[in-house]
Formats: structure tokens, sequence, C-alpha cells
């Protein structure tokens, strides 16, 4: 009772937190007044408003709670706390999907669908290989992980290569994509994505409980009950799916995905339930978070998200793992 | 012809040198510009302006350039640039006995035209050159239009990156009469899209580098109905001459009529 | 006879690569029976439980619970039914001692985002059996070794299994919880549970079940009564090493005495 008492005051403030960001992210510098004086004018902050803040909050909202729901899916398949969405591979073949559509100047032929749509289908093929090698495997983690590794590797070496060969200049998105974005997105493509999130999200809510037994290895979880081969099939693809679709939006954003879900774990126990809704919130209240830092820490000049993420992430990291001796 | 450049080679002997290569684009224009082309022997794969130097013979990139070919041509000097080659390959020449020259990457136009001062010097085209910088001083807009036009002079796009008050490019804005509505420290931020909302720029200049101009187009429209766009090619910014500098200033007084 | 049986194995063989780990085995397992299955090391003891569990399929034979092929069973079903406790269990997170215990009531409970107040309660009942309410709110990787298999074994009685597979239950502890957990067994064996358990000890076999199963490179040896299994000769011909069977003096079942080299005649 005590223990569920907690979980739920832990949540609220977890909540709290969320809108506070929101509104951060919002009415930065002119305060919330002025927030819903301006929402319906046309011009200066009206426009920001309705053209800049929201859809990048919106977009941060969803990244954000999809990298943490995806990196606790993928820490209970793979069974290790230190998992996180980019383990298996697709950094390295996003990131060579957008090098691509750079070289090839597909931005002339596609418009703004291009560098999300081959940054999102390097990402499923690299995500493809892996399940391949992995389901000879028998999805058993190190070998997935080690896959994970290769896979991005190679990719790795050949968008390095591909910089080897354009124009210093055309290296610049794809370096920036390959630090996190989240000023990109063209706000047509909203209504599209808010769906397309939120539909993966809401099927891995479900699976709580299988996830709790999952991660107590095949033949354990096969004997209470969980066919293994069947749940770590879908889990994975739907987890790659989401991961992919972050990544295809936003670019390479890391530690969202391993941070929040370790810190709510510390929290509120390994109950996979109550932690898949936990990360989802808190996912989305630090990605927001960390892109109004991006936005106004240097205005007018903005830091990658990527960058922002990495270095509070990696900061709080260090700063848990010492004081955990 | 002859004479002179005897004439003028025996008393500048210490200054100017006969068998050139050159690894900078916009050295090598500037050389075609001055008429020294003969002295060129050795040009880089993205030296493309003018057309014919795309006969010359390729040594590498800025960024590599093929030692071991440079070697066997015996140059007199190589140039180049310290922003666009790398200082050690530049070393590495200067330790095998050929001598090199960097030039500065000008920050303002009076940059511009000393570095192809000295260069004319460099392939004793002094005369050539003075009378080039004339002409150049020459074609700038006569007023200075202070109509106070604000630019945005956009560098790259996903992500926005922009040529800061503190960049090469604002000495065109100064120059055609306009102000640059990016102030900052560094060259090229990359910027929050905010900025340029709340300050409505009059001009939008977009470059031939890469992105695609007409999506960035569609966007700005988007915000600014009334706002005039330019397209400069990325070689006015990034490998500029007297010339397409000029032409650069010129185009850009045109938009604010 | 065969109404009785809960397990049964037909000429049940079984490959890992090329190696043969079960070599044509013929058994089955009564209702309320509790056997304990020994042989050295390699001789396809783990084999066995996995096969009767389920998570093996046989490459020859076949494998039946309650009648119907293992086979035929989804996975759910049979954990209703069977519970197993493999030699190792992954536990790279800290559950608490009840969401741990909680699991083992999935096969059971409703499909839904969490488990239901019933579930709960059954678990807090078990806790109470096992004796270990005491441990509520503890961490299972902050657990001794006899806490944590009393957990262990609770998930799986949480699945309120007719028969429970245990594979090594014990060998990992000192005597004092070994005792505890045959003590444990032993009441659930009075009350129904049919046990079949893999073990190293000779002599807790020999002491706690009533039929013992002696494995030699995958084929039964010895199948019957400790009395009738555990004789010298079956033990050296099996196990390659001398021994001597005394009598317990608390209970008369044999006592097996492994023998060192140092007192044997010499030749």
């Amino acid at each position: 009772m005590n223990r569920k008492r907690k979980n739920a005051v832990i949540l609220a403030t977890l909540i709290c937190l969320l809108i506070i960001s929101i509104l951060l992210s919002l009415g930065y510098g002119k305060g919330l007044g002025a927030v819903f004086c301006s929402l319906f004018t046309n011009e200066g902050f009206g426009l920001i408003l309705r053209k800049i803040r929201i859809p990048r909050t919106i977009i941060a909202f969803l990244v954000g709670g999809s990298l943490g729901v995806c990196g606790v899916t993928l820490q209970s398949i793979l069974r290790n706390p230190l998992a996180e969405p980019y383990t298996l591979g697709i950094a390295g073949g996003a990131s060579f999907g957008i090098a691509l559509s750079t070289i090839m100047g597909l931005q002339q032929v596609l418009g703004a669908l291009a560098n999300p749509l081959l940054g999102f289908g390097g990402a499923m093929l690299s995500v493809a290989i892996v399940f391949t090698l992995s389901k000879k495997r028998f999805f058993d983690p190190n070998s997935m992980i080690l896959f994970g590794i290769v896979v991005s590797l190679v990719f790795s070496s050949f968008v390095f290569f591909l910089f080897s060969l354009l124009d210093p200049d055309k290296m610049q998105t794809t370096l920036m994509w390959l630090m996190g974005d989240l000023s990109n997105l063209d706000i047509a493509f909203i209504p599209v994505y808010i769906p397309m999130f939120l539909i993966p999200t809401s099927i891995l809510f479900f699976f709580g409980k299988e996830l709790d037994i999952l991660s107590l290895g095949r033949e354990k979880a096969q004997y209470l009950g969980v066919n293994p081969p069947r749940f770590y099939k879908g889990l994975f693809l739907i987890a790659s799916l989401l991961a992919g679709l972050c990544v295809s939006a936003s670019g390479i954003i890391g530690f969202v995905g391993l941070i929040v879900p370790h810190i709510l774990r510390s929290l509120l126990g390994a109950g996979h339930t109550i932690l898949l809704i936990a990360s989802y919130i808190g996912g989305a209240f630090f990605l927001i978070l960390s892109d109004v830092f991006s936005r106004y820490l240097l205005y007018p000049v903005e830091l990658p998200v990527g960058v922002v993420t990495g270095i509070l992430g990696g900061f709080i990291l260090l700063f848990l793992l010492v004081r955990r001796q | 012809m002859w004479l002179i450049l005897v004439v003028l080679f025996i008393p500048f002997s210490a200054h100017s040198y006969d068998r050139i290569i050159s690894l900078s684009p916009q050295i090598t224009e500037s050389i075609y510009l001055l008429g020294a082309e003969e002295k060129l022997i050795g040009i880089t794969e993205l030296c493309r302006r003018p057309a014919e130097a795309m006969k010359k013979e390729k040594v590498g990139t800025p960024l590599r350039p093929d030692a071991e070919k440079i070697v066997s041509m015996r140059p007199d000097i190589i140039f180049g640039t310290w922003e666009g080659n790398s200082p050690i390959a530049m070393a590495r020449f200067e330790r095998l006995g050929i001598k090199t020259h960097y030039f500065e990457r000008p920050r303002t136009m009076l940059g511009l035209l000393d570095n192809f001062l000295t260069l004319s010097r460099m392939t004793g085209k002094e005369e050539r050159g003075k009378r080039i910088i004339e002409i150049a001083q020459g074609a700038l807009p006569k007023e200075k239009n202070n109509k106070g036009y604000k630019v945005l002079w956009q560098v790259g796009a996903e992500p926005l990156i922009v040529a800061s008050t503190n960049s090469f490019a604002n000495d065109i804005i100064l120059l055609a009469g306009g102000y640059n509505i990016i102030e900052s420290e560094l060259p090229y931020p990359r910027i929050n899209a905010e900025e340029v909302i709340l300050k409505a720029p009059h001009v939008i200049v977009l470059m031939d580098m890469g992105y695609n101009v007409q999506l960035e187009k569609d966007r700005w429209k988007r915000y600014f109905s009334r706002a005039q766009f330019v397209t400069m090619d990325a070689y006015s910014v990034g490998s500029p001459t007297p010339m397409s500098f000029v032409d650069a200033v010129n185009r850009l007084t045109e938009s604010f009529r | 006879m065969m109404e009785k049986a809960l397990f049964s194995a037909n000429h049940v063989v079984f490959r890992y690569n090329h190696h043969i780990a079960i070599d044509d085995i013929t058994f089955t397992v009564d209702q309320g029976e509790f056997i304990g299955v020994i042989g050295p090391n390699g001789a396809g003891k783990s084999t066995i439980i996995r096969l009767l569990a389920g998570f093996l399929r046989p490459n020859k034979g076949f494998v039946a619970f309650s009648g119907r092929n293992l086979d035929e069973y989804d996975r759910r079903e049979l954990a209703q039914n069977i519970a197993t406790l493999p030699q190792a269990t992954d536990t790279p997170f800290s559950f608490t001692v009840e969401e741990f215990i909680l699991m083992g009531r999935y096969p059971h409970a409703k499909k839904g985002f969490l488990y239901g107040k019933k579930e709960e309660e059954f678990v807090a009942d078990i806790m109470e059996t096992m004796e270990i309410s005491r441990l509520h709110g503890r961490r299972i990787d902050n657990l001794s070794e006899g806490e944590r298999q009393k957990v262990f074994l609770s998930q799986c009685l949480a699945q309120d299994p007719k028969a429970l597979l245990l594979d090594e239950p014990v060998s990992h502890l000192d005597i004092r919880h070994q005792i505890q957990t045959f003590d444990v067994l032993e009441k659930l064996h009075n009350e129904g549970l049919t046990i079949v358990m893999v073990l190293h000890d000779l002599n807790l076999a020999s002491e706690f079940c009533s039929r013992v199963i002696l494995l030699s490179k995958g084929r039964i040896h010895s199948d019957g009564d400790p009395g009738s299994v555990l004789t010298f000769q079956n033990i050296e011909k099996v196990y390659d090493t001398v021994v001597i069977v005394k009598e317990n003096p608390l209970s008369g079942k044999p006592f097996v005495v492994p023998v060192s080299k140092k007192y044997l005649k010499k030749e």
C-alpha cells in the first residue's frame, strides 16, 4: 500500500514537471499571458507560437516519450539495464540513409520528405539485417547486441566514406542530423506523425506484464506462459519501428532512452507497466526541457538538441554511477 | 608581351613565380582573372571556375593534395588558404623544399582586395591586378541606400545556418546599404528561426549550396509574404574574386528596389 | 494405469547437434509421486526436465501430459499446470519479492494492465505458507541464497500447478536451507503436488523421494524406490567410483558414502 502511494506521488510529480516544461517551451521569454493572447494573432509572437513553438513542442513530446518507452522495451528484451534505442544498430543505418539522400541531392526531387524518408529507410534496413541475424540465434541478447554494434559500425564506415566524397558544405546536414535536431520538421508532417508515433507506443503499453517476465530469460519466460519467440519478434519490431521514426524525425538524440528508464526504475521499482507509462512522461519532459535549453541558452544561436541531452544526460548518469558506491 | 614579362620578372624575381600550383578554387579563379593562367601548372578537383580551368592538370583536392604528383611537377610555389587547406599537408611541402604561400580567408572586402593584390604581385601581373581592383571599386554602388534594408543571409538549411555580422558576407550586405539581422560572434552560426520571424527581414539571400532553394523560398514565404529573394552562388562567399564580389553587392542592391 | 499418469515419455530421443543426449527413454510419472532424477554429469538429467517441461522437443518419440501431447498445449495452458524452476534464472532488474512472485500468476490472470487484488492476495498467502512474509518489500537482488530460493519456489507455487519440475534447486544451498527446502517440498507433496526433481545429492534423494530414476549416458539405468536403486553395484557402475552404502540411522533409507583412494586395498 505504501509503495503504491509512493508511486502515485511520483507519477503525479512527473506529470507536473511535464506540464511545466511544456509551458516553458511555449512561453519562454514572453510569459504565459502572451501565449494565450497571441495564440490566434497573425504577427510576431503569434506566428512564432503557431509555426515554431507549438509544432516543436509536439514533436519533442512524441519523440521524447517514444525514446523513453523504446528504452524500457529494449532493456527488458536484452535483459540489460544499459540498453537503449540505438543499441540495435539503427543509428548507423539511419545516418547512412541521410548521407545518401544528401549525396544524391534527393531534396531537389522529394522536397522536405527526402531526409526523413531516407533516414527511416536506412534505419529499417539495419533493423532488418539485425533481425535476420538475431533470429538464427533465437534472439539471444548478447548476440543481438553484438550484431547491432557491428551493423552500425559498418554503416557508419559507409557514411564516412560518403563524407570523403562530398564537398565540405554538403556534410553539414548529415553532421547536424547526427547530433539531433528538432528544428527541421515541416509542420505539414505533424498530423501524420502524431498517429504514427502514438499507435506503436500504445501497443507497447499493453505488454508491461510480459516485459516483466521476458526479463527473466527465454527459458523461465516460457515456463511462465509467455511465448518468447513471438514476443521477441513483435516487441523488437515495434520498438525498432518507433526508434526509426524518432530518428527520421529528429536525428540521433542520445541518452533519453537510457537515462529516463534508469532513473525511474530506481524510483518506481522494476514493474514494467508503471515503468512504461512513467518513462513516456519522463522522456517527453526530459526532451522538451533539453530543447528549451538548446533553443535559448545561447539565443539566437541554437545548439543541437542531441548535444544538450548528451551533456545533461551524461552528467546525470555519471553522478548516479558514482553515488552508487 | 614577352618583353614586359621579362622586364617585370627580372627586378621582382624574388616575388614572382612561373610554375604555380593552386590548391584553392578562389585562387585559381583569381589567377585566370589576372591573365596569369600560363603560369598555372596544377589545380584541384574542386577548381571549376572558369570553365577553361577544367583543362588544367589536377593534383587532388584542397584537403588531400596528391603529394607525389605535385613534387614530380616541380613547382616554384604552392598557393593555399588557411581555412581551405590542411596545414599539415602544406608543412610537408615546405619540408620537401617547395615554397608555399598562405592567403588568409578575407573577412572584409579590403582583405579580399589585399589578397588579390598580393597574388597579382606573385604572379607578375601587378599592373593588371591594380587595374582590376580599380574597376571593381568603381563598380560598387555609388550611393549607399540608407534606408536600412534588413537582410537575412542563409548559408544552410536543415539546420538553419546563416552568415552573421561577423562574416565575410556581411561586408557585401553593408556595401549594398543593408544591415544583417543576425548579430553574433560566430561567423556562421546555426540559429533559432524565431529570431528571423521576430526581425522580419526585407530581403532573404539564399545560396546555391546544396540545399533546395525553392523549398526554402516556399517556407519563408509562409511567414513573410512581402520578402524579396536573391539567390547567390556559393562561390561569391566561399571563393570570391573582386569581380564576383562586386557583382554580388550589386545584385543585392538591385533587390532593395 | 493411463488415467493416473500425469507425464509420460515415450521412446524419447533428443540430440544436441550430433550428440545424443537422451537415447530412447520411456517412463511415466503418476500423480502424487515425488521423483528424484540422479546421475553423473552429462547423463541427461537437465535435458529430461526440459523435455517434460516442453522447452525442448524430442527428435523422436513424444512427451504427453494428462494424456495429451505437449505440442497440443499452448504455453499459457501448460504454465497453468506445470511449474518449472530451471537451474538459472536471469534477474537483471531489482523486482520486489511480491512483484516477482506475482509473475507466477500470469498464466491464470486476466488480461489487463495490472494484476488484480485476487492475485495479490494469492501471493500473500503463498508468502505466508513459505514463511517469507517478512521479506515483503525487499528487492530480489538483495536476498540471501536461501531467501532467494524460497522466493523462486514461491513464484512456481503461484502458478498453482499440478506438477512441479525442479532442476537442482538446492545444489548451492547450505545444509540448513537444503533441509528447509525439502521440508517444504515434502509438505506440498503430502498435499497432493507431483514433484520431479533433478539433484546431485544422492542422500537427499534417498531420504525424500519416493522414487528414484538413475540416468546413465542418456538412458535409464535403474528406476524404483531408493532401496532398490541406490545399491553400491548400480552406483559404482554408473558413477565409476567406489562407494559404500549404509543405512541412515533415522529413516533406515540407504546412505551413500563415497570411498576415497586412500581407503582402497592395494591390489
